[in-house]
């Protein structure tokens, strides 16, 4: 079991962007993705499709029908063709947690190694958002998440 | 803030960028003119015989149209998605104005008079050859 806390990212005009920082790792999970894919010249086109994409979001708002949900979780996609994915939840047009991504290797997430326990995380993490928020232990304030921001991972 | 992020955008080449723009602007464009028409993604996938969760994919901002594509999205909605500035400055009717600035200003207002319009160049010439843009 791991703990971890959802802490501000970034902020934008339109967005309040979130990270998952895993108890004891020096880096957050958003920022452990840029560091492994950034300087990686195969996914160079995907990995700047996904920056390029999370900037205009934040300019412009995080409406639904930009998202393809994974579960409770959403995966940020390059069209057909490209396999690099990084994972996020979708709270409101105004709130987005980022968390890591991978190479997705197969049809199905749960064959793609490199893809599957970020795509496993990230939907615990949104389980537990959207509990906390159900249960009120968790409150949104305009683009602000307010309240229990502390979970602990299933194992 | 994460410096690390904020490196990363600034390092975005600027054709991915505009690929991202463009991508954007065409699936707003769809996005409106289906709201405008009464329809939803569901429909737009009928009307181009097209599951409705690979319209959604396309929906998303990062996807790769091809003008193929977006000719047969174009015909089943009955409305432009891209309107290059080329085919902005066909459709723009020019009309002359006069403009005089200081420089020319001792030549009075009159003398402006004997000039003439020149539709290719879009610009004013006075007789004596003075050019007015």
């Amino acid at each position: 079991m791991k703990r971890y806390t959802i802490t501000k990212y970034h902020e934008y005009p339109a967005v309040q962007l979130y990270t998952v920082e895993f108890e004891g790792l020096e880096s957050n999970e958003t920022d452990l993705f840029i560091s492994r894919f950034s300087s990686l010249e195969e996914h160079s086109f995907d990995f700047n499709a996904i920056i390029s994409w999370i900037n205009r979001i934040g300019e412009y708002g995080a409406l639904e029908r930009y998202f393809r949900p994974e579960k409770r979780a959403c995966a940020i996609p390059i069209s057909s063709g490209h396999n690099l994915r990084l994972y996020c939840f979708r709270v409101t047009d105004e709130i987005l947690i980022l968390g890591n991504g991978g190479v997705k290797s197969s049809q199905k997430v749960k064959n793609s190694p490199d893809c599957f326990p970020h795509f496993e995380i990230m939907n615990q993490v949104a389980t537990k958002v959207y509990w906390a928020l159900k249960n009120e232990k968790l409150k949104i304030a305009g683009r602000e998440l307010i309240g229990k921001l502390n979970f602990k991972t299933q194992s | 803030m994460s410096k690390i992020f904020e490196q990363a955008v600034k390092n975005v080449p600027n054709e991915v960028k505009r690929f991202v723009d463009h991508s954007f602007e065409i699936v707003d464009q769809i996005h409106d003119i289906l709201e405008k028409q009464g329809k939803n993604q569901r429909d737009l996938a009928s009307m181009l015989n097209k599951k409705e969760s690979e319209v959604s994919k396309w929906m998303q901002g990062t996807h790769n149209f091809t003008i193929k594509s977006i000719a047969k999205i174009e015909e089943v909605l009955g409305e432009s998605l891209i309107v290059t500035p080329r085919k902005i400055v066909r459709k723009t009717k020019f009309i002359p104005v006069y403009i005089q600035s200081e420089k020319h200003r001792h030549i009075g207002s009159d003398s402006l008079r004997g000039g003439k319009w020149s539709e290719s160049k879009n610009v004013f010439t006075e007789s004596k050859g003075l050019r007015v843009a």
